[in-house]
């Protein structure tokens, strides 16, 4: 017991303050080190949240806020902040949250049926793609819109417009973000029941910090443009 | 207004008393210091002053209320702990908000605080790190940050830098000096180090077995110790203490050590010394106040010729310290590095009296102080 204390309160080496800030991955890697328990801690908030299922969309925005902050590298006020942000953006969340589901689904039928077809016959493999395609475009989109709704008081009809232009000019790290989303999916079902829990304590919201970091850049950059614009008229 | 009193302050454990009747009037945004020998209470009393332990008796008096059974919280007080007592699961940024959490602050009431006190103590690029990965120097710097958060009018210091190394204590020196300042704030501060004690003080309380001996600024402290203990405590290496006797020698006095008189130069007060004729009393001379040439401001009366055998000798850089032998007594002298004795050599010295101290031998008290005999001292 005395090493462990004695190690858990040892000095550190200190941090220079002018050492070079990580970026990329290993500041993604850092942060989800460094917040562990609170994403853990974030995810179960998220799922209790989410129990009344009509709460899903503005529990996303809330969770989407958290992580936002954290990978702004700014202080977190748990349950506060998740709080006031599911309060806050409520209405808005829910009506996002319907648009972009109604918006997957489409896409989202299509290739279900195309990749029946395509079973059959290779010649459906193209509007398979296509499906895939469009449904991706729309998954990206939903996370930029959903960034944007927290982050801004944009109205609905700009969050959409910028959004989807967002999608459609920058959708690499959120399309990776995304990837990582299934990838810890997978996870959970290959090596199930050992990772029976990893969706009440893990998924969600180590998922949504991913994402957070993948759209924060582009998200900044639009906010800032339109900042200035209204601050020229 | 944030003045401090302790009145006939006490406080025991079952049949132990390690703080005796301690009587300190500390003046709104003072800088104090309590010294004194591991063990003679100098956290205790400030624990009492915390709240964090209780007052056994006397009272404790924060600005006009007696606060004796003022719970801690309540007492517009921080402390720092030697230990600094940082939150390890937190962040910087939560360690140092905590206590305005915990008092339900607004939000931005907080961040305000904590991103200002940040950048007093330049740590805003550690706000949201954990304490694991600081050093010494910045978990110390987010201790003192998490007490000026909240903004209080007294501060309380346990050895805050003693787990520092010696370069970073000196910053350290430095900057908890230039907070005290900016702040505005009362200090209370407990160290062992007289450096720390010497610079950054406006008095100093020097304590020993639970009892105050001398409350002074550090250069009366230094010119004035009341008695043998404060005399030695203050000042590296100590004082040197010699047995003497004091002889009339014509108009003036000499005390005569091993068959050989120093004189008793006129600045010091001649009647005092005249109650001690042909009586034993205790020289003391500051190792520094041996000289190898007569500096120009001494009179030469003031100075005795001295010669004693150098047993050892330890270059500090900017001067040596000699462990000598005079007359049979071991004895400590401060000299400049020119100084070229060799250890076994016989040295000439001259001794400068005019900064001569004498002691009673019995009560220990200096014979030029008027200050009444501390207790706890063997009488
Ligand atoms: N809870 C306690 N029960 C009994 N004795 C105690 C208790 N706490 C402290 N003491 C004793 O009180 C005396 C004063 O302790 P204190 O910690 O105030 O000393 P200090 O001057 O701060 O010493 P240091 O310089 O070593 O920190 C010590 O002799 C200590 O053993
Ligand atoms: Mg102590």
């Amino acid at each position: 017991m005395r090493w462990l204390a004695d190690h858990y309160f040892a000095e550190g080496p200190g941090i220079s303050k002018d050492a070079p800030k990580r970026t990329g991955l290993a500041l993604v890697a850092e942060t989800m080190w460094r917040e562990g328990i609170e994403l853990m801690k974030l995810n179960l908030i998220f799922v209790l949240a989410c129990l009344p299922l009509v709460t899903i969309p503005a529990a996303f925005a809330a969770m989407m806020r958290v992580t936002l902050t954290m990978a702004e590298d700014r202080n977190v006020y748990l349950v506060e902040d998740f709080v006031q942000a599911f309060r806050r953006n409520f209405i808005r969340a829910s009506l996002l949250g319907l648009g972009i589901a109604a918006a997957l689904a489409i896409p989202g039928y299509a290739a279900f049926s195309y990749a029946e077809l395509a079973v059959a016959s290779p010649l459906y493999a193209v509007p398979l793609a296509l499906a895939v395609g469009v449904a991706c475009l729309f998954a990206i989109a939903g996370t930029y819109a959903f960034a944007l709704l927290v982050i801004s008081d944009f109205s609905l009809g700009d969050i959409l417009r910028l959004s989807l232009l967002a999608a459609l000019a920058r959708p690499g790290k959120p399309l990776a973000a995304l990837g990582f989303v299934a990838a810890l999916w997978l996870i959970h079902i290959l090596f199930y029941p050992v990772t029976l829990v990893m969706p009440a304590i893990i998924n969600f919201a180590f998922g949504t910090l991913a994402i957070a970091f993948s759209v924060l850049e582009t998200v900044q950059c639009l906010v800032r443009a339109k900042e200035e614009r209204a601050g020229e008229a | 207004m944030a003045s401090i009193s302790l009145r006939k302050l006490n406080k025991t454990y079952g049949a132990l008393t390690v703080v005796h009747d301690i009587d300190l009037e500390i003046a709104d945004k003072e800088f104090i210091i309590l010294v004194g020998p591991s063990g003679c209470g100098k956290s205790t009393t400030l624990r009492m002053i915390a709240g964090l332990e209780e007052v056994s008796g006397g009272d404790l008096v924060i600005g006009d209320e007696v606060v004796n059974d003022v719970p801690s919280k309540d007492r517009d007080i921080a402390m720092v702990f030697q230990n600094y007592a940082l939150y390890p699961h937190m962040t910087v940024y939560k360690n140092m908000a905590f206590g305005l959490m915990l008092r339900k602050a607004p939000r931005d009431e907080i961040d305000r605080k904590v991103m200002e006190a940040a950048k007093i103590l330049d740590i805003e690029h550690l706000l949201n790190r954990k304490p694991k990965a600081l050093s010494g120097g910045q978990r110390q710097r987010v201790a003192l940050g998490r007490a000026m958060v909240r903004n209080p009018e007294v501060f309380l210091l346990d050895e805050p830098l003693s787990n520092l190394d010696a370069k970073l204590r000196g910053t350290m020196r430095a900057e908890i000096a230039k907070l005290h300042k900016r702040l505005g704030a009362t200090f209370i501060y407990v160290t062992h180090d007289q450096v720390e004690a010497m610079t950054m003080a406006d008095r100093i309380v020097v304590m020993k077995d639970g009892h105050i001996q001398q409350v002074d600024t550090p250069q009366n402290l230094y010119d004035r110790p009341v008695n043998m203990f404060v005399a030695g405590f203050i000042g590296a290496p100590q004082m040197n203490m010699l047995p003497v006797t004091i002889l009339r020698d014509g108009q003036g006095f000499v005390a005569r050590f091993e068959g050989q008189n120093l004189p008793m130069p006129g600045n010091l007060d001649q009647s005092r010394i005249a109650a001690y004729e042909g009586r034993e009393a205790v020289l003391g001379i500051r190792p520094e106040n041996f000289h190898e040439v007569a500096p120009d401001d001494i009179p030469a009366e003031a100075l005795a010729q001295m010669s004693a055998v150098v047993e050892l000798t330890e270059p500090m850089g900017s001067e040596v310290h000699l462990g000598l032998t005079w007359a049979g007594r071991p004895i400590t002298a401060k000299v400049s590095p020119r100084c070229k004795a060799a250890e076994g050599e016989t040295l000439n010295l001259l001794v400068d009296m005019s900064a001569a101290h004498l002691f009673d031998p019995k009560s220990e008290l200096s014979l030029f102080s008027d200050a009444p005999q501390p207790r706890g001292i063997a009488a």
